[in-house]
């Protein structure tokens, strides 16, 4: 993970403009503020407030989770229920992405669960 | 938004869910000078039902929204405003589970865990979708339909670009409409019920002459926009590398058994998929509240009386959580509730409370009365069961495959407590929402049991993921 330094030179360095294609609505409809996030170290356009969940979709990221046993996963019940959107919010695992709202310097993981990075054996029984 | 759970210095009523039960129930209270608090998950209040947009946008509301929904939820949301220095809401907290010879219930709200006592405890805590798995159901871009729903009318992102709509009820159709607003593509409805029980319910369904108007609305734009509605047909499975590329549908039998000489593949991103709800008792069941079975409407829910009291003192359960008939109805019983508290509080007695309600309740016998209908078309048929194959995930947390839970059976486990020892199907994250209700149908179907012998998954503290820092923080 970046630390905060790094965090900061890789938020200036977004230049590219990354196109949420699937927003509903054009920029100029929404009044959230749009800032910058990280998505696994890469700059992305989020808008605040927004939940995590959203933000990944907007950007066609679907198999974003990853249950206990290494298996990717997406979204599913999308209210909170399933748990298996669960994804690594500034540093904590097993966040439900649905259920998280976006916020200034945010950092998202996909693919992170301790489980299965601790333990690699656990996987392999 | 509160950052901390302040406890109040005497315990006061505590409703957990602000959906139209949770809210209706504390605003009844606040019109009686009684003080509230309100626990919820979500980050804001509404419930499911009116999910307040996470965007600020010039309409207030997402486009795909109707003129109804809208001033629905508006109605309901001032009023909670008007009574904020009765009510207090704290969004973002998860009930951990309760102590109910305490009087007191725990929660997770900030990392922190924090122990809240009451002098009532109302469960609105509604329902979710129920899950039927079958082949692929585990791929990206397979989601609830309400889950779908939510992304294009709260966060107005459409969560793919062609979806196929497979499921039973009402809301089908109106998702349809709300997918097309939102400009996905929507390949087809296929609603699991015939149209003949369709037909025969008409009766029925007359008892709620703008619901049923509400619906023949949504048929009517699915037909001006192209959109098929096939009855009495259901989803056989799903495909995809990384993520859903093909969706298999078939006709179903009367069972619901997926007639598979005349299946049919579309090629589709996004597949959208609700055999009905499940009523979320995981707190009445921790809690120790009596619980009975209910095939149609959603499993095991508490057992209430008029007043919607539980068979535990001081709790009360209203909305989808005791008994599935969605937010019309659940906006009545979350009122009732409250004036069931009153009578228990001796603030009016049973004669006062009976007028009060009484047209309330002559509303409530017609809502159920409509619901009804639908429930006898929806309710969901044993053919579903027959979908997965050996391979199919059946618990998404645990990644237990059916192959696993019919070797467990044929070790003669016959209930589904001794089938999540043997399997961990149910003892993952989620806790067996995701799978519990397959298992215990399953098991029942191939051990010929009765639901009461297979029993359900006990819910037990805590009901939700929690980091021991989080314990050690509301220790300070």
């Amino acid at each position: 993970m970046l630390n905060k330094n790094e965090f900061q030179t890789q938020k200036k360095s977004i230049n590219t403009i990354t196109l949420r294609e699937n927003d509903m609505l054009y920029e100029g409809e929404i009044g959230n503020r749009k800032i910058v996030i990280m998505i696994n170290d890469e700059a992305v356009y989020a808008y605040q407030g927004e939940s995590v969940l959203s933000t990944l979709l907007s950007h066609k990221i679907r198999g974003f989770s990853q249950n206990d046993h290494g298996k990717v996963q997406g979204p599913y019940c999308g209210m909170g229920v399933c748990y298996c959107c669960m994804v690594k919010i500034n540093g904590i695992n097993k966040q439900r992405a649905c259920q998280h709202s976006i916020e200034d310097d945010m950092r998202i993981d996909t693919r992170s669960n301790h489980f299965t990075t601790l333990i690699p054996a656990f996987e392999k029984e | 938004m509160m950052n901390e759970i302040i406890v109040p210095s005497s315990p006061c009523p505590v409703i957990i869910g602000a959906g139209p039960a949770g809210i209706n129930a504390a605003i009844t209270l606040a019109e009686q000078g009684i003080e509230s608090i309100i626990v919820d998950e979500n980050p804001a209040p509404g419930g499911a039902i009116f999910r307040q947009p996470t965007k600020k946008i010039s309409l207030g509301f997402s486009p795909v929204i109707d003129n109804k929904s809208r001033q629905r939820a508006t109605r309901l949301l001032e009023n909670l405003e008007r009574y904020k220095d009765k009510i207090t809401v704290y969004n973002r907290a998860q009930v951990l589970g309760g102590l109910s010879e305490g009087d007191s219930i725990i929660v997770l709200h900030n990392n922190r865990v924090t122990e809240l006592h009451y002098s009532a405890l109302f469960i609105c805590t509604g329902c979710y979708e129920r899950s039927h798995p079958f082949p692929g159901w585990t791929l990206p871009g397979v989601m609830g339909v309400g889950g779908m729903q939510l992304q294009v009318k709260s966060n107005l992102v459409r969560p793919g670009h062609r979806v196929v709509i497979t499921g039973t009820g009402p809301l089908l159709l109106l998702a349809a409409k709300q997918f097309h607003d939102a400009g996905m593509e929507v390949v087809g409805v296929y609603e699991a019920g015939q149209k003949m029980d369709l037909y025969r319910e008409i009766p029925a369904l007359l008892a709620d002459i703008p619901l049923l108007f509400d619906g023949i609305k949504y048929l009517s734009y699915l037909k001006k926009q192209g959109i098929p509605v096939h009855y009495g047909w259901g989803i056989v499975g799903v495909r995809g590398v990384s993520e859903v590329s093909e969706i298999t549908v078939a006709p179903y039998d009367k069972d619901w058994q997926p007639l598979l000489n005349k299946q049919e593949v579309i090629n589709a991103d996004s597949l959208a998929v609700n055999y009905g709800f499940t009523s979320r008792t995981q707190l009445t069941q921790q809690l120790g509240c009596a619980h009975s079975y209910y095939h149609d409407r959603g499993g095991f829910k508490p057992d209430v009386d008029k007043w919607h009291r539980t068979s535990c003192e001081k709790i009360y359960a209203a909305g989808d959580v005791a008994g599935i008939y969605g937010s019309y109805v659940a906006e009545v019983e979350g009122k009732i509730s409250a004036y069931g508290h009153l009578v228990d509080l001796g603030q009016i007695n049973d004669k006062e409370a009976n007028l009060l309600c009484a047209s309330l309740r002559n509303n409530l016998k017609r809502l159920i009365k409509f619901q009804h209908g639908f429930s006898k078309l929806s309710s969901p048929k044993e053919g579903l069961l027959s979908l997965p194959d050996k391979n199919t995930v059946i618990c998404r947390c645990e990644n237990v495959t059916l192959d696993k839970i019919d070797n467990a059976i044929a070790t003669g486990i016959g209930d589904v407590t001794k089938l999540k020892m043997a399997t961990r199907a149910g003892m993952g994250d989620c806790q067996g929402k995701s799978c519990g209700d397959f298992c215990r149908n399953y098991l029942a179907k191939q051990t010929q049991r009765s639901q009461q012998q297979i029993g359900k998954l006990n819910a037990r503290f805590p009901l939700a993921p929690v980091t021991f820092a989080a314990f050690a923080a509301g220790e300070k």
